[in-house]
Parts: C-alpha cells; structure tokens; sequence
C-alpha cells in the first residue's frame, strides 16, 4: 500500500515534470535570475555614486591637478610623484603623526567611557537608568554642528561659561583663557567634544549588549568566587567579543577621519597645528589647488584604514567562528 | 545590617553617581535650550545669566528670518533620499534574505565594506563629478550621495527584519500557488512596516544631520540647515540666543526620531553585533 502510494505519487511529479516543462522553463530562469535583477539597482547606485569616485580618486593621485588643470577638465600623468611630495612633506609627517595620536586616546578614551556608563546602567535603579538613557540619546542625536557650536561658546575666551566655571570653582583664573593657543589645550578640548559625541551611542551599544551576557554564567563564576573585575574580564568580555571589536573599528575609523569638529571650531580656518588628515587632504584641495596632492593625501588615509581595520575585521570573523563553534 | 540593607546602600550610591553623570554630560545641551530661551544681552553676559524669564521671541525670530528656506532644503535632501534608499534597499533585502544565491555573503560583505571608507576621502572626485554634471549647489547631488551613503545600512537593517520573517510562511504561499506579487504585498509588506519605519527613521537621522558634503557641494540654493547654523559662527557679534534657538530647531526633528528608533539604530550600526 505504501509503496504504491509511492509510485503513485513519482509517476504525478514525472508527469507534471513533464507537461509543465516547457513554459515551466521561462519561469525556472525567471526564478532564478529574480534575486540578481533585485539586488542589481542597488549594487549600481552604490558602484555609481562610492565606487567610480574612488577609481577616480586613485587615478587624481596619480595626476598633477592644480587650478589650470581644473579649468581644462584635464590633469597631467605623473606617476608616483605626489606621493613621494606629500611624503617628503614636513607637515604630512606631522599631521600622520598628530592624527594617529589623536586617534588612540580619542578611541581608548571613547570606549572606556562608554563601558563605565554602560556598566553603570546595570546598578541604578529604573529611573535614573532611563533618565541616563535619555540622556545619552539627547546627546547623540544632537547633530553634530549644533553640538559644535554650542562647546565653541562655552570655551569661548570671553563670554565661555567654562573659563566662569573653572575660575569660580578655584582651578586658576581663566577669565579670558584662549584654549586654541596652545594645540595641546586646543586637541584636548576637540577630544572633549568628539568623546562626549561618541560616547552614547557606543555606551548604549554596551549596555544593550551587556543585557545579552548569559546571568548563569555571571551567576556561576560568582558561586566560584570570582570578584567583579573577575567577572568582567572573563565572563563578559568574552562574551561581548565580537561587539567590542565592531565598536572598536568603527570609532576608529570616525575618529580617524575626524572633520567636523576641527573645522567648525576653529572658524573653518584651522592653523597647521591643528590639521588632522582628512583636514590636511581638504586643504591640499581646496584651499592650496593641488588636488593631486589632496587625493594622494585621501589614497594614504584609506590605506591605512584598511590596513588597521583589516586586522579588526579578520579577527571579529574569527571570533565570530569561535563562538558558533 | 543585613545584605539587602547593603544592597540599598549600594544602588543609592550608584544612582547618585548616575545622576552626577547624567548632569555632566546632558549640560551642554540643556545649556543650548535655555540659552535659546533668553535675549541676546542675557545669553552673552559674563558670568552667564542663571535666572531669567525665558521668551520664545528669539525662537520667532529664526523662524520669521532666514532658517525656514535651509530647514526645508534639509527636509526635501533627507525625506528624498531616505524614499530612494527603501526604494532600492527593499529589492536588495529581500533578495539577500529570502532568495540567497551563491554570491549572496560577498554582496553583503561588500555592502557593509563601504562603511569602512572615510568621508573625506571621496570629497574630490565627487566634488568633480557634481561639477562636471552642473550638480554643484543643487539638492539633487546630496539626496544622491545621502541615498548612497545609507544604502548599504539600509540593505543590512532591512535584511535583518526580512529574516524575522518564519520561512513557514512563504514555503505555505507558495504550496498555496501565490505568487512573486502575492508574497511581496501579502506577506512581506504587512510583516516589515515596523521595520520600514525604524529604517527610514534612522537614515532620515543620518541625512539631517550630513554636514561634510552639504559645505562642500552646495553654497546658497540648496544650502541645507547645518549650514545655516555655521554662517553664525562667521558673523560672531551677539547672536548667542538666536543661535541657540536655531540650533535647538535644528535638533528637533533628530531628537524626536532618534527617540523613537534607538534600539533599531543600535542593531543598525553593530551591524547586528546587537539584536
């Protein structure tokens, strides 16, 4: 019986198989090339709009392209030689030197902010933790220019609410302080801002991946005695591995191409001191004309980029594997 | 004292710490709020102006001047693109969700790669691409960069909440004989508005708040509202308040979104790192 309601039911497939096959192939190439054609508009805008600059920002590196060649639509072929200029360049080793400073604290500092808010969220109590979280949330959807502005005027030399602070709560006198006298005190207060911008969405990043981290675990490890700090480095960083090295890419590669903040507080006119790369490739463009040298400038930073990102990337993939395992 | 009575303790320490930190770090913004609610002799006095009776006249006054014209270029360059990125991210996602081929993981890892490319970095090429199409200064160049910009996290976020969607019930429509058209309007539209609407909300966060190219591609016609809040900065003199009333205009719209879709914006930009 059961064999032959097998039969049965090959013999129907057959021959459905069969009648079916011949408008039943236009169809089967329909399928199957559906996937492609839907995929295929958005591939394009994104070849169109990301990827042919970027074919023609490497080629620009390779040309002198200065204001006449502007003009003339047409630069001129020079090989490898605006990479040995930027690269003889005093200020390129400054500014690669000064950016990749930057990047570290900017990065380190970032992230060891943000997991103390995040683990402060687990400890207090529903209402502050949605009074913080409320607050982190201002905080990161102040959009970024506005944001400036309003650090700009609160280290402003004369009516600076910071320099009236630091003064009344006996820090020294800062009444008419100028911070972007000194290029220290000038990053130190960029750092503020750029750190204070990423800090919320990173902490709420953390928490929302804290909450993830198995309690029995956390619960297990305390039966054995494990102290807090224990807790953390063992159980919950493991755990949140594959997080914490996006995260980590991802703020170095904001923090890497930091803009913004730089321009808009120094008055979109910044001082040699104050260039970070991508300020340096900005200026070469634009304000010099060497938009050569300005490519070849961008073409070093995504170099790099790749280079320290890459290493992040292969080892989130792995560890990513290691926890499917 | 028992080990409750410690507990207690130890949380009251922790939300006092809690609010310590909240204060801190909300302050510049709520700064920004109240100064935009003084005048202009309030809001640049030294030492600054603690009570004051708050007006809205500085606010009446942005909104009566020159802001609305940059506030609705900001508005048409990020609703225009955010359209545009469901537009193309929709086919894309469900693609890479329902219908996987055998390329579908290098189309994804090269969707989320773009994210690893500077801003800065394909300003001169782009800045002549725009010239040489006599796209400078028109909102056309932005709303294509923004939809290009949130195409690929468009992609990612839309594909996620594609696959929330149990296979049981495209396997049951199509056993049923429904079809392409069936299973798009029937079961894939209804099922991912949620998620269309934290993904649009995100890029519309994102596009709002784009200065980088909008200083660089546009100068006075389709200058978008970041810009207006930069040409204060040049002119200087006492424009505090209405500055800072524009700025708390400005913020608004991003505020009241990012509200509204933090926990789609986290799995977002984790790329999934965080559920």
């Amino acid at each position: 019986m059961r064999a032959a309601g097998e039969i049965g039911a090959t013999k129907a497939l057959a021959r459905s198989h069969a009648e079916a096959s011949p408008f039943n192939f236009r169809a089967a190439v329909a399928r199957h090339s559906l996937p492609y054609a839907l995929i295929a508009p958005a591939l394009l805008v994104i070849l169109g709009v990301l990827g042919w600059p970027l074919v023609m920002l490497l080629w620009l590196s390779l040309q002198h392209y200065g204001l006449r060649e502007l003009f003339q639509h047409q630069g001129t072929f020079v090989g490898l030689k605006n990479f040995s200029t930027i690269l003889a360049d005093p200020q390129f080793a400054y500014t690669l030197r000064t950016t990749i400073i930057f990047t570290v604290v900017n990065v380190g500092l970032s992230m060891l902010f943000a997991t103390l808010i995040a683990l402060l969220l687990e400890r207090v109590s529903r209402f502050v933790r949605v009074l913080l979280g409320a607050g982190l949330v201002f905080v990161w959807a102040t959009p970024v220019i506005p944001a400036v502005n309003l650090w700009q005027w609160m280290f402003d030399y004369e009516f600076g609410v910071m320099n009236w602070l630091l003064t009344r709560i006996g820090a020294g006198n800062y009444l008419h302080h100028n911070w972007f006298e000194n290029p220290l005190q000038g990053f130190s207060v960029i750092t503020v801002i750029v750190v204070w911008g990423a800090i919320p969405f990173l902490a709420i990043s953390l928490h929302a991946g804290l909450t993830q981290v198995p309690r029995e675990l956390v619960e297990a490890a305390q039966i054995d005695g494990a102290r807090a700090w224990q807790v953390f480095r063992h159980v919950t960083v493991p755990t949140l591995r594959p997080l914490l090295l996006v995260l980590f890419s991802l703020s170095t590669i904001w923090d890497f191409g930091v803009f913004n903040q730089v321009w808009v507080l120094l008055n979109q006119r910044p001082a040699q001191d104050y260039y970070l790369m991508a300020v340096f490739s900005f200026q070469e463009s634009f304000r010099v004309s060497q938009y050569g040298l300005g490519s070849a400038v961008a073409v070093v930073m995504i170099a790099i980029l790749v280079v320290a990102t890459f290493l992040y990337v292969r080892q989130t993939v792995r560890s990513i594997n290691e926890g499917g395992a | 004292m028992t080990t409750s009575m410690v507990g207690m303790r130890s949380k009251i320490l922790w939300s006092v710490v809690g609010w310590l930190v909240v204060f801190v770090f909300f302050f510049p913004v709520l700064w920004m709020w109240l100064e935009g609610l003084k005048t202009e002799p309030q809001a640049a006095s030294s030492p600054p102006t603690i009570l004051f009776v708050p007006t809205l006249s500085e606010f009446q006054e942005v909104l009566s001047g020159d802001f609305p014209p940059f506030f609705i270029n900001s508005a048409i360059a990020s609703i225009a693109s955010t359209l545009l990125v469901l537009v193309f991210g929709l086919p894309a996602a469900y693609a890479l969700a329902i219908r996987p081929v055998k390329k579908s993981r290098d189309v994804l890892f090269f969707f989320i790669s773009t994210r690893f490319l500077p801003f800065a970095a394909s300003l001169v090429p782009l800045y002549l691409l725009a010239r040489d199409l006599q796209l400078l200064d028109n909102i056309l160049a932005l709303i294509l960069i923004y939809t290009t910009i949130n195409l690929p996290l468009g992609v990612w976020l839309l594909r996620s909440f594609l696959l929330e969607i149990p296979p049981d019930l495209f396997e049951a429509a199509r056993v049923d004989g429904a079809g392409f058209r069936h299973e798009i309007l029937r079961i894939v539209v209804p099922l991912i508005t949620p998620g269309l609407a934290a993904t649009s909300l995100i890029c519309l966060i994102f596009s709002w708040n784009e200065f980088f190219y909008a200083v660089n591609l546009t100068s006075s016609v389709a200058a978008t509202a970041p810009l207006f809040l930069v040409s204060f900065i040049s002119g200087r003199g006492l424009f505090y308040a209405k500055l800072a009333a524009a700025a708390t205009l400005a913020s608004l719209p991003v505020l009241l979104a990012g509200w509204i879709a933090q926990k789609q914006l986290i799995r977002g930009l984790t790329m999934g790192a965080v559920k």
